[in-house]
């Protein structure tokens, strides 16, 4: 008997959310063409993506252009479909662009790269090794030179351009990494933001002395490596190099003169001091929850937490100061955040390149800042969040280096994050010094 | 006559034969063609993207073998499997035998309950046992006062391990059970009878009647728990990501790492291959020990 | 015919119980609260059951599509896995012991087990891409050859376990192998046919990666799995509608195993009607 009750009950809640799906999927479908200001875009540019799913590069229909996008940034989709798009689209009233953004982007990137089936635009990373590889294989079309280009800050162009001199992604968005400060705690304790690394760790005292055991969070598991990565980079923004030079057996972070894991590790055991023992088990999305609740009043990560901790709690009164420099000074981690590439062999080059133009526009990409709330590159954007208004303000000064993944072989800093790792739960610096110096020379002998 | 059956035999032997033609047609197109084509990525540089590639024999092989972090990914994938093989088969059995006994109140109650496990994704499990292990079980512990879980187990590279295989179990154990049930319903109920007439205990019973027919499952069962514990994947990432310190870090966990993170494909593929291989003669072992009891 | 079960038995089922209903019961009251309600206390009894983040998830467009997708995929994949893998294990185990090419079928249909995904996952997207199959047809297709060699392992194992009698009369008294093998045998299987449909069933409704990287070009191929990791992405911390969209996600499932079950326990029905 109850097995039927049981059975029952689910049918009829089953019954009851299919019936529901229904009732609205009318009425959503309706809402979004409408959100897309131009009919039918939406309609149309679904069967075309399904005689591209066929294979064939939809272009037997004279009349319509279809360009895939694939978005590696998910926050974005919603956006680029209900207004970038259509605006794009009152210029070129002939092109469909289909956005594409799977969660897990950068796995079915990667493995769309390695199965030859390239989409028309993308959004990349262009600093990092993977995209670089890319780069490298010709599978994009180079930029240099387009007149465009002058609308993004000097140092993105920088950071975005290949070894060869050439560019082949326009940036639009920097990321930078900080320390989320909670400004009501901060008053409520009558604290000044600190600056330097001295004032830092007074102010961290300060809330340990009014009670608060534990006023530092940040993400020791998935997001480990990135804080570790810009926290040696704010040490040395040259640290690659000794990297390599240790790998080539020139030698050791032993030595006086290659102080820096050191000088790293010093730091990081001072900061972990003040977060919670468990730190190691705290994940992203524990941090971000906290923070945004006020258990803690400073959270390390960086300016792409900043929609998170707008959806956990919008009205979270903080703001982001950059990590001080132990030894005096900021210097500001930055990569290049938010880029868009074309494929090399897209049958309409002239599209993609115009749609890459076209977000560029100062008045375009406002709308991209407005709601995204990565910090811009592009001159001219007024950016609006005021939780990063400052570090964006420095993102594009010259006090910034690009962060160190960026330089490292691929894989040489999932290794050492592990043992930075041990050094959190076990203290012992000259271990991680140990290790790093094994780690170079496995990874630049290879 | 003699005639006649020959032709029946035709017949059936020819059916036998097309019966397995479907299915082995679909494993050779959709799996071993595209395992082969990985087995010979394994002997090149391929990095997974670029166009270019090259022959290098088992250098990706030789590599793995004397590489630091892949050796500790062996053997914690050696601890974790042990441990989850004992726990789940030992629950699961457990389980199915008293599911099995018709007697059982609530029966489909309680059957429900412990199946919910194997409905949630993923996606909600690794949420929920996070929120759990962060703010629940050191609460419990300190109330309790037991040091080792008063902080979040994740954490700390020495329990890391256990909380990764509780949830493991947690997930795996409605599974076995309802296939372990599905072995039990083979062995007929009046043998039971007529054992019970001739004043058989409860053990003779078991050892008797049930295991005879249960091997055969339970072996299956064995086997596919082997795999899914030499192959875990989604619960560390999703619980502790390889950390503390590598401690958790498995061979699957490593195997996607290089293919995807770091761009080494042809070489996570290669230790891809040195799993399989590892599992594959395990099996083997634990077959043949098995068939040695079967009983038909 | 069977004691009854003691108290320690239901002492025991019932510890299992509560470990296994409290995660269960915090994702149930998550999706039952307002957000702001939820970044207070995350174990509180809801105050009221709020309905608003189930019609929020089932509102948003796409997840119609992806629930059909996903039936779709699940339910033609499951016929498909019944049809073909029974009939196979079928020869295979009253073969195997008389014939070489049944014993050499089986080991080599084994051989899939072992091999972990990642081996074949890159060129498996090459080859469907080639047979125009990266859709919502083509990976029910894939899902069917995938489940060949766990669902063989399991069937063979079971058969082994079933009396030959049966069948044997039936070709004495002429029946054809296909007829003897539908009307006879493939009714006795009842028990490991629901099983291997809960297994398999649960696996295609809940697997991720073959569709993220087979059916990733347009949302209109989403199934259900990929419908809310891209919600997770989008909505990141808020769980509240992240735990609605996964209830609504495995309900119908729960409903597979309701009415699975009961076959699972036919033997058992079967025999107490004979004792």
């Amino acid at each position: 008997m109850k097995k039927k009750w049981i059975s029952l009950m689910l049918a009829a809640a089953l019954t009851a959310t299919a019936l529901a799906g229904c009732g609205n999927s009318g009425k959503e479908s309706s809402a979004d063409t409408q959100g897309a200001g131009s009919q039918g875009g939406t309609e149309s540019s679904a069967d075309a993506g399904e005689s591209e799913g066929a294979g064939t590069q939809a272009s037997s229909d004279s009349e319509k252009i279809v360009l895939e996008f694939f978005n590696q940034k998910v926050e974005a989709e919603s956006l680029y479909n209900d207004v970038i798009i259509p605006k794009f689209q009152e210029e070129y009233p002939n092109v469909e662009i289909e956005v594409v953004s799977p969660s897990d982007a950068e796995t079915v990137f990667f493995t769309r790269v390695s199965t030859n089936d390239m989409p028309d635009i993308m959004s990349i990373y262009p600093a990092e090794y993977s995209y670089r590889v890319i780069m490298q294989d010709g599978l994009l079309a180079d930029l240099s030179g387009k007149d465009f280009l002058s609308r993004a800050s000097k140092s993105a162009i920088e950071y975005s351009t290949y070894d060869d001199g050439k560019l082949y992604a326009m940036p639009y968005g920097l990321s930078s990494y900080g320390i989320y400060c909670n400004l009501d705690m901060f008053t409520e304790a009558g604290l000044e933001l600190p600056e330097t690394w001295d004032e830092l760790i007074a102010c961290l005292d300060a809330f340990v002395a009014k009670g608060m055991e534990k006023p530092l969070i940040f993400d020791g598991k998935g997001s480990l490596a990135q804080f570790a990565e810009r926290l040696i980079g704010i040490v040395d923004k040259d640290f690659a190099t000794v990297c390599e030079a240790v790998g080539k057996g020139e030698g050791s972070f032993a030595d006086a003169d290659k102080n820096q894991v050191r000088i790293f590790s010093e730091a990081l055991l001072e900061l972990a001091k003040y977060a919670p023992d468990d730190i190691l088990g705290i994940g992203r999305d524990q941090g971000t929850a906290d923070f945004c609740n006020g258990v803690y009043p400073m959270y390390i990560g960086g300016t792409f937490y900043m929609a998170d901790i707008l959806a956990g709690n919008a009205d979270l009164n903080c703001t982001m100061i950059p990590i001080p420099k132990p030894d005096g000074g900021y210097s500001l981690p930055i990569n290049v955040d938010i880029a868009l590439g074309y494929y090399v062999e897209t049958e309409h080059p002239e599209i993609c390149e115009a749609f890459i133009e076209f977000m560029s526009r100062p008045e375009i990409y406002q709308i991209m800042a407005d709601n995204e709330g990565t910090p811009t590159c592009i001159e001219g954007v007024d950016y609006k969040i005021t939780a990063l208004q400052d570090i964006s303000k420095k993102i594009t000064g010259d006090d910034t280096f690009l962060t160190l993944v960026n330089f490292w072989p691929s894989g040489w800093r999932t290794e050492w994050t592990i043992y930075v790792q041990n050094l959190i739960s076990d203290g012992d610096i000259d271990a991680l010094i140990t290790e790093t110096d094994r780690i170079c020379k496995d990874y630049y002998n290879q | 006559m003699e005639k006649k059956k020959k032709k029946k035999i035709t017949e059936k032997s020819l059916s036998m034969f097309l019966f397995t033609v479907p299915a082995t047609v679909l494993y050779c197109v959709f799996f071993i063609y595209p395992i082969i084509i990985g087995i010979m990525y394994s002997f090149t540089d391929w990095n997974g993207l670029s166009k270019d590639y090259k022959f290098i024999g088992l250098s990706n092989y030789i590599t793995a073998f004397t590489n630091s972090r892949f050796q500790n990914a062996v053997k914690f994938n050696i601890r974790f499997t042990l441990m989850a093989v004992i726990l789940i088969v030992g629950l699961s059995l457990i389980l199915a035998l008293i599911f099995n006994n018709s007697k059982l109140r609530c029966m489909s109650l309680f059957r429900g309950i412990y199946f919910f496990p194997a409905v949630l994704g993923m996606l909600v499990v690794g949420l929920i046992f996070n929120e759990i292990f962060y703010r629940v079980v050191p609460v419990i512990g300190k109330g309790l006062n037991i040091p080792a879980i008063s902080s979040n187990i994740l954490a700390s590279k020495s329990t890391a391990i256990y909380g990764v295989l509780i949830v493991h179990v947690w997930l795996a154990v409605a599974m076995a059970t309802v296939m372990l049930l599905a072995g039990l319903q083979s062995a007929p109920e009046d043998l039971y009878e007529a054992a019970v007439l001739d004043g058989a205990n409860r053990w003779q019973k078991f050892r008797y009647i049930t295991m005879p027919f249960l091997l055969p499952v339970l072996s299956v069962v064995l086997i596919l728990q082997i795999k899914s514990g030499l192959t875990v994947y989604d619960i560390i990432v999703a619980l502790t990501n390889g950390g503390p310190g590598g401690a958790t870090e498995s061979l699957a966990v490593l195997i996607y790492n290089h293919g995807f993170k770091e761009v080494k494909f042809s070489y996570a593929i290669a230790e891809a291959m040195i799993l399989t291989i590892v599992i594959c003669a395990i099996s083997f072992i634990q077959t043949s020990i098995s068939n040695k009891k079967k009983v038909y | 015919m069977k004691k009854k079960p003691s108290i320690f038995t239901y002492l025991f089922l019932i510890c299992g119980c509560v470990l296994i209903i409290f995660p269960m019961y915090l994702a149930v009251i998550t999706a039952f609260k307002p957000t702001e309600e939820l970044t207070k206390s995350i174990f509180a009894f809801p105050s009221s059951f709020y309905l608003g983040n189930f019609m929020e998830v089932i509102e948003k467009s796409g997840f119609l599509n992806s629930v059909i997708n996903t039936v779709f995929v699940t339910v033609v994949s499951c016929v498909g896995v019944i049809l073909v893998v029974p009939l196979v294990s079928y020869a295979i185990a009253r073969n195997m012991d008389k014939k070489r090419y049944y014993k050499y079928l089986y080991y080599f249909l084994l051989i899939g087990i072992f091999v972990p995904f990642q081996v074949k996952m890159m060129p498996l997207v090459q080859v469907m891409s080639n047979f125009n199959m990266l859709n919502v047809p083509g990976i029910a297709v894939v899902y069917i050859a995938s489940a060949v060699c766990e669902g063989v392992f399991l069937y063979v194992a079971f058969i082994h376990g079933v009396p030959g009698e049966l069948e044997e009369s039936a070709y004495m008294d002429g029946a054809g192998t296909l007829f003897t093998y539908w009307k006879i045998i493939f009714p006795l299987l009842k028990p490991m046919t629901a099983t291997v449909l809960i297994m398999d069933g649960l696996w295609f409704w809940n697997d991720f990666f073959l569709p993220l990287l087979a059916l990733n070009k347009t949302p209109d191929n989403y199934t259900l799995t990929l419908f809310i990791y891209n919600f997770k992405s989008q909505t990141t911390v808020n769980y509240s509608l992240i735990f609605a969209g996964l209830l609504l996600a495995m309900l119908p499932i729960m409903v597979l195993y309701v009415f699975l079950q009961k076959q699972i326990m036919g033997g058992l029905v079967n025999g107490a009607v004979k004792g």
